[in-house]
């Protein structure tokens, strides 16, 4: 555990008293503190002590946390939120779960499709893919126009909403099942067999109970993050009044009037609800870890499907109405001169890519810039939640549970929320004058991403650096090597693919950071969400979608390319075989 | 706090920390309030260093290249709808970070006044050139100045779902059901729909604004983001009616959608744009040089010529150019306007009343 | 290959350690390993023999006392010279070797980064002499991976001298390797320690590793010293019943009587005597008499003196029978016997004397079923005399 202690000394008879573990878990602990703890302490503190850090008249009223009481908005907002989130969870993860079972339990041709799928929903923008939702679903959208179906009763209604979270967000159920099925035990299962069970039994006794604390962990993060998710609501509002809590988080600080107290009583509400939520979360993770099963289980191909074309039905009925449908639709919008007109030739234009990428396009830039907020957030939350992760897992620093509180906190900050604390704490005049106005300048779109996207870095990390013995650290050690050559010649090269994996994840996801950049960025500093939205908004729908799918080929072409590359820069690195 | 030595793996974050430190002295620092009586007029003083920062609803690019071409003072803009603005003064109230403002509602800036958000009491050269109904609107500290008004909302309908006879022509016959859902831009996001709720709320009371609106909402009444989409569920037909901003009917007509207007003999809620400079402005006498550069008939005709839809209204200042207008805007259209105290005093307490209705 | 102007005693001045609020697993140890030689610290799993080593390498830091190599202090409490520093080379159980580098790589590792860098071809010329010395030729390309268990054991023992240490540590390193195996490389370590001339520490539970590499054995139990002697000492004359066991006399009785006759010890037991090697009390505390048999030293077979018990098990094992005798209510005995035998046969058994070891009170004769003999002065005297004061 201790492989990290101690700080090199030097050519001194006694020995020194600091270690560089504990350098690095305070500086760690202080950047996560600016990143995350202060601004959630100014958001949860406008709930109770309105104005506090942005006035110089505020005042300490808890009795705002009972406003919500009150006000029908709010009351709309809470209870649209768990409905939605609740509804999510239960078909998310009943979709997730069932078609895990599926990949896991026999083989069929595109099996493998299924977890491609996961994993780019997962990092597709929910804002994008909504606003495919509601271009089909619209009574003037691509159902009526091109199908000839009105379908906007039967999807924009709290039902149809369910439906659209829990395709857009089933795979965090999905990949939960799966990686808890990797492990799935022949053995198990073969023993109960042995002991006279029927195939009912056994997966009534054996494989569920063995699954189930993986199916709640997943469903419990398709709930958070349903709960958290602004994507939806912001790609809504346009067509369909259906107001959450992140988004009248939003309204209460970004349309008029203006009420940050509001927004803190609202935030206080999401945040407790969140947090609630992920002690059952946790408390689901902590029973499914079977440490046994770990060193005997293997990964093994499932038998081939009886009926191999029937599942490979499903998986294709699946991807296309989870993706195909929205995806497809935003094409085709792009492709037309009006929504309504329908796929006739008539219709059919390039005009709306010729403006995307005509010079001095306002998409253009928003690109460059989304692109370039993204990349310095894909380094920075890399870098610190390697950090992170080594302090977490190879030292004995003394506040390491503060550390990994913060990005339990932060997995349970919507985005929307941390940027309103962006806000509050970066817009003390304090600050100004000390040099320090951050606000108005696109590195707090950097730093917000960062916080945002850390709890996930994170997790993609612990679990690559967990498998790495803390001999190998000590080794090194002992061989005369310094804290950072340790974790440069050792321990990089060792988790390298988890590092890879953390930055494309974190690069992809960060271009479309709706949240952060519609209430951070300048005003003069375009993005590439806000520019989508905004053209949205207007009503310029073939406009929006040309650069939405413009975009996301860019991601998906920067995501496969950031991958390879990193493979093959660190290719020589990689261990070839077993650990020893 | 001292970093281990030679670190490769910690030299990135601490170069991008490094950076941050950099970006964040290079920017401003906001100076204190400033007394706009001690300033001297436009034509007197010498513009400050550095770009003008204007947050504006109309116009864009079409006005700041203008004015810094006529003026070389550089600008820096922030192109946002009318709700945005307002939030983003909010937010930045104790650390503005905006010099001009220019809003459609001056009902809005009314309020910012009241607050002492604006610089007040300073000499502006060209309000002179204001008309009457301009004067009588301009507040006598100056803290805003009338540009222009146009009409929030005007009755527009779908042809394909209305003949012209079934067509509404009053405001209160919007409460016949048969009408329903109307179509109308949200007040908390646009600009120009605060205008019109606040002017029935002016017009028939609190209890007789909410029973109105109330009725509607039972009906049906589809809120949108901006009037864009407003404009787009009307064409196609999803609302047979709306309250829809004049430049919005126009486009619609010019691009050969559906759609007819009447511009109700009552009159049509209207909305004064309007200009304002921040009291804690770094840059006054900048400030100051725009606001009187926009009183002039020179630049309200470029402005009209050139500003497509935001172009389309009637000018405050006389002697403007006005023949850019297009044929369907009529001539003798009555503008029914809210009173700037009464629309800043009921602002939040309208909009929340609004958005709670509309969220039951 | 020999070392000997790098190394340096080593001194442990009443090193101690616990983690966190927890209980204690280290107290007081102090101990010295004298330039060139070898210590074993032998222990059951949990005895904190691991922990004594990882605050030696530094890998942990003491809760109290000292730790010096040569005349350098390397930890007090609260504070220590980082691993890096010190100069020294460990083998870990597991080798921990590096999955990503190749052979070369891995040895040459501590002369390419940190505190004992050196030239390319210094360090290849170093790597080159240790390739040969741990006969690692023609697996210089190859990954810890592609290795059998004896070759990453070799290739992690080149690694710990690669950056010539003035002190090795050694962590149950062949607990890893298979029985065969593990007889062999506990060969070739013994020569390779001998070679070297190194000081070395080497943690075992593995009470034969201990006694074949060592030049003195620490034994721990629950993190207290309760021996330290040189491996014949350990052997022949354990400090209590519990090192006793550890030295492979499993086999426990409690005695009708015991006494010390002509310096050795007597003992009556289930109607016969043996004699073996008299230990005072038990260090451990408790005065009870008892007597310790190391299976090999059983032996079936009549004689005058010969104890007589029934069998409880026999299992054959290949070579012999493993078998369990009752010795009515002394307890039970382990030994290994040429012929099968049935629960319930009753047998004679008689005991070598080195593989005997008694602890406890002793009386002055056995009585009157034996020939009490008169009690000649000696070492033994001046013991019983102790246990009568």
């Amino acid at each position: 555990m201790a492989a990290l202690l101690h700080r090199p000394g030097g050519a001194s008879r006694r020995p020194r008293r600091t270690a560089p573990e504990n350098i690095l878990g305070w500086l760690v602990l202080a950047v996560l503190s600016v990143l995350v703890g202060l601004p959630l302490l100014l958001v949860l503190a406008q709930g109770v002590a309105p104005g506090l850090g942005l006035a110089p008249d505020w005042s300490l009223r808890p009795e705002l946390l009972g406003e919500i009481l009150r006000r029908p908005l709010w009351q709309a907002s809470l209870v649209n939120s768990l409905t939605l989130a609740t509804g999510a969870m239960v078909l998310g993860g009943v979709l997730g779960t069932g078609l895990a079972l599926l990949r896991h339990t026999v083989s069929f041709p595109g099996a493998r499709l299924l977890d491609a799928a996961a994993w780019a929903l997962l990092v597709s923008p929910s804002f994008v893919l909504a606003q495919g939702w509601v271009l089909f679903a619209s009574p003037s959208g691509v159902a009526v126009s091109t199908l000839g179906l009105d379908v906007s009763h039967l999807v924009f209604s709290p039902g149809g909403l369910i439906v659209i979270m829990g395709l857009i967000k089933y795979p965090f159920a999905y990949l939960a099942a799966s990686a808890a099925l990797h492990w799935d035990d022949g053995s198990y299962r073969q023993a109960a067999a042995l002991s006279g069970a029927r195939p009912w039994t056994v997966l009534r006794t054996v494989r569920v109970p063995l699954l189930t604390p993986a199916v709640v962990s997943g469903a419990v993060l398709v709930f958070v993050d349903v709960l958290g998710d602004f994507g939806l609501p912001a790609a809504l509002s346009a067509a369909y009044h259906y107001p959450t809590l992140p988004y009248s988080i939003y309204a209460s600080v970004r349309q008029s009037p203006v009420s940050f107290a509001l927004g803190g009583v609202l935030s206080f509400y999401l945040v407790l609800i969140i947090a609630a939520a992920l002690l059952v979360y946790f408390r689901a993770l902590r029973s499914s870890r079977y440490d046994f099963l770990t060193g005997r289980a293997r990964r093994t191909e499932p038998p081939p499907a009886r009926w191999p074309w029937l599942w490979s039905g499903v998986t294709g009925l699946v991807l296309l109405v989870a993706f195909g449908l929205p995806l497809g639709t935003s094409l085709q919008v792009s492709l037309s001169r009006t929504l309504h007109g329908g796929p006739v030739p008539g219709n059919l234009t390039l005009e709306h890519y010729a403006e995307v990428l005509s010079s001095g396009s306002r998409m253009l830039e928003g690109m460059g810039h989304s692109l370039s907020v993204a990349l310095g957030a894909a380094v920075l939350t890399t870098v610190l939640g390697f950090l992170v992760g080594v302090v977490l897992t190879f030292t004995r620093f003394r506040a390491r549970f503060l550390i990994d509180m913060a990005g339990t906190v932060a997995l349970a900050v919507p985005g929307i929320v941390l940027a309103v604390g962006y806000i509050f704490l970066w817009n003390q005049p304090v600050l100004a004058s000390a040099g320090l106005a951050l606000y108005g300048q696109p590195v707090l779109l950097v730093l917000a991403g960062t916080a945002a996207a850390l709890p996930v870095a994170v997790r993609l990390q612990l679990g690559a650096l967990a498998q790495v013995p803390d001999s190998l650290l000590s080794a090194a050690g002992l061989s005369g090597a310094r804290l950072a050559t340790r974790l440069r010649t050792v321990l990089v090269p060792l988790v390298a693919p988890a590092l890879v994996s953390a930055f494309a994840a974190v690069l992809a996801s960060g271009i479309f950071d709706l949240a952060a950049a519609t209430m951070l960025a300048p005003p003069s500093y375009t993005t590439l969400p806000v520019e989508i939205l905004l053209e949205y908004d207007r009503g310029r729908y073939g406009y929006a979608t040309a650069g939405a799918v413009l975009s996301s080929l860019l991601v998906l072409a920067l995501a496969a390319a950031s991958t390879i590359l990193g493979r093959r820069l660190l290719g020589g690195a990689q261990p070839s075989g077993r650990r020893t | 706090m001292p970093l281990p030595d030679r670190s490769p793996v910690l030299a990135p974050a601490t170069a991008a920390l490094l950076a941050l430190g950099l970006s964040a002295c290079a920017s401003g620092v906001p100076s204190a309030a400033t007394d706009g009586a001690d300033l001297s007029p436009s034509s007197e003083c010498t513009a400050e260093e550095g770009a003008l920062r204007v947050y504006l609803n109309p116009w864009g690019p079409t006005l700041s290249d203008r004015f810094t071409q006529d003026t070389g003072i550089e600008t820096e803009i922030a192109d946002l709808g009318g709700g945005e603005i307002l939030a983003r003064i909010a937010a930045e109230a104790n650390n503005p970070q905006w010099d001009v403002v220019v809003l459609d509602g001056h009902g809005s800036l009314e309020a910012l006044r009241e607050q002492d958000r604006l610089l007040a009491g300073h000499t502006l050269e060209n309000t002179g050139n204001l008309d009457s109904d301009g004067q009588e609107l301009l507040p006598e500290d100056n803290a805003w100045v009338p540009v222009s008004r146009h009409a929030a909302a005007v009755i527009a309908y779908n042809t394909d779902r209305l003949d012209p006879q079934e067509a509404p022509t009053r405001w209160e016959d919007l409460a016949d059901p048969a009408y329903a859902p109307l179509g109308i831009a949200d007040p908390a996001v646009a600009a120009p729909a605060y205008p019109i709720v606040s002017w029935f709320y002016q017009e028939l009371g609190d209890a007789g604004a909410e029973e109105f609106f109330g009725t509607l909402a039972d009906h049906g009444l589809n809120t949108y983001e901006k009037n864009g989409p407003v404009g787009q569920a009307l064409a196609s037909g999803e609302v047979p009616v709306a309250a829809l901003q004049e430049q919005n009917v126009y486009g619609l007509i010019d691009s050969g959608e559906p759609v007819d207007f009447v511009w109700p003999e009552e009159g049509a809620p209207g909305v004064v744009r309007s200009a304002a400079i921040s009291a804690q402005t770094p840059r006054p006498c900048a400030a100051q040089k725009l606001v009187d550069w926009l009183l002039t008939p020179e630049t309200m005709g470029h402005l009209m010529a050139e500003g497509g839809d935001d172009g389309i209204i009637t000018p405050f200042v006389s002697g403007t150019d006005t023949s850019s207008l297009p044929e369907a805007r009529p001539e003798d259209g009555r503008l029914l306007l809210t009173d700037a105290s009464f629309a800043a005093e009921n602002e939040a307490d309208i909009k929340n009343w609004f958005a709670d209705r509309m969220a039951q | 290959m020999t070392d000997q102007r790098h190394t340096a005693p080593l001194l442990l001045r009443g090193l101690g350690m616990r983690y966190g609020g927890g209980p204690r697993v280290l107290h007081g140890i102090d101990t010295e390993v004298a330039a060139g030689s070898t210590l074993a610290v032998l222990g059951p799993s949990g005895c904190g023999k691991s922990t004594l080593l990882r605050l030696v390498a530094g890998l942990e830091l003491p809760g109290e006392g000292e730790v010096l190599l040569g005349d350098r202090v390397l930890s007090d409490p609260g504070a220590a010279v980082p691993p890096e520093l010190r100069g020294m080379g460990m083998v870990f159980q597991d080798y921990a070797l590096w999955p990503h580098l190749r052979v070369r790589d891995v040895i040459g590792y501590g002369l390419r980064h940190g505190v004992h860098r050196t030239t390319a071809a210094e360090r290849g010329s170093r790597v080159a002499e240790l390739v040969e010395f741990l006969h690692l030729e023609g697996l210089e390309d190859r990954r810890p991976a592609e290795l059998s268990g004896g070759q990453q054991q070799r290739v992690a023992i080149a690694r710990a001298l690669a950056t010539r240490p003035r002190l090795l540590l050694f962590d149950e390193p062949l607990s890893n390797l298979d029985s065969q195996l593990r007889g062999e490389m506990r060969e070739e370590l013994a020569v390779l320690l001998r070679r070297l001339g190194t000081t070395a520490l080497y943690v075992t539970h593995d009470v034969s590793e201990a006694l074949a590499l060592a030049d003195r054995v620490l034994v721990l139990h629950e993190g207290r010293a309760v021996q330290e002697a040189p491996p014949e000492e350990v052997f022949g004359r354990p400090a209590s019943g519990w090192v006793a066991s550890l030295a492979g006399f499993s086999s426990r009785i409690a005695p009708d009587a015991l006494a010390v006759e002509d310096g050795r010890g007597v003992a009556a037991v289930a109607g016969g005597r043996l004699v073996g090697r008299y230990c005072g009390e038990d260090a451990a505390g408790g005065s009870e008499a008892a007597v310790y048999l190391h299976p090999d030293a059983v032996r079936l077979g009549e004689g005058p003196e010969a104890l007589r018990g029934t069998v409880v098990s026999s299992v054959f094992e290949g070579r012999h029978h493993r078998l369990r005798v009752r010795l009515g209510a002394a307890g039970t005995v382990l030994l290994h016997s040429a012929s099968p035998h049935r629960p319930g046969d009753a047998v004679s058994l008689s005991v070598a004397a080195d593989g005997a070891v008694m602890f406890g009170r002793t009386q002055t004769s056995l009585g009157s079923t034996r020939a009490a003999q008169k009690q000649t002065p000696g070492p033994q005297e001046r013991h019983r005399d102790a246990l009568h004061r």
